[in-house]
């Protein structure tokens, strides 16, 4: 396999201006139609009456990469995408903060938004990351992944 | 053989170490020692990957090889 191994990895929350940047960075490539975006956000949820107040992740990070160079030769031929960025967080994030951000752009919808969805499912189901929830009085537990 | 183990998530804060040496010469075998060593792991499930792969059936380890502990995945 020839896969080129970018870091997909952020130290820190993902902004919305690096979001509006990266949308604008597309504005040259014409012949895409359409672009879809994911994003994950860290939610403050409450277990047994104590607030989270940030999500901790950590990664085996060598292998991440990895894996992901895969999901992207594998998803960009499939539905011949134009462009595909991912980006995750590493470090304490906290409520209301980005933490996941998938960015597809092909020429038509159906492709970047199945290739999107996809995507998203392929990082949470087959990535080395592991979040752990912090609560507002500094205890913690680690995070389990839902189905959609 | 001794052979270093890399450890992630909940395995890294129950065992207190990022990396840890373990003598087995086979998956099966590290599984085994790992609940010998750390009774605190209890039920926790985890992948075995080598080399960054993770193995499903039992897996003879070779010197040099990459080994790392995978708890359940929660990213996104």
């Amino acid at each position: 396999m020839n896969q080129k191994i970018k870091n997909i990895f952020v130290k820190g929350a993902i902004s919305p201006a690096f979001i509006g940047e990266k949308i604008a960075a597309h504005q040259s490539k014409t012949d895409i139609g359409a672009h879809s975006i994911f994003l994950g956000q860290v939610r403050a949820d409450l277990v047994e009456n104590k607030q989270v107040a940030a999500v901790d992740y950590t990664s085996y990070e060598a292998m991440a990469l990895e894996q992901m160079a895969a999901i992207r030769e594998m998803m960009i031929e499939k539905y011949s995408l134009t462009c595909m960025h991912v980006y995750h967080s590493l470090g304490k994030i906290g409520i209301g903060e980005i933490c996941l951000f998938v960015f597809t752009s092909a020429r038509h919808r159906k492709a970047a938004t199945d290739a999107c969805s996809e995507i998203v499912e392929r990082i949470k189901a087959t990535l080395p990351i592991w979040g752990q929830e912090i609560f507002e009085d500094e205890s913690y537990q680690w995070k389990m992944n839902k189905p959609a | 053989m001794a052979v270093k183990i890399q450890l992630f998530g909940q395995l890294k804060q129950i065992t207190g170490a990022s990396e840890i040496f373990m003598d087995a010469s086979d998956t099966d075998e590290l599984v085994r020692a790992m609940a010998d060593r750390y009774p605190g792991i209890g039920n926790l499930t985890y992948l075995i990957a080598v080399d960054r792969n993770v193995v499903l059936a039992n897996t003879a380890i070779k010197t040099g090889q990459e080994l790392a502990l995978l708890p359940p995945y929660s990213g996104g």
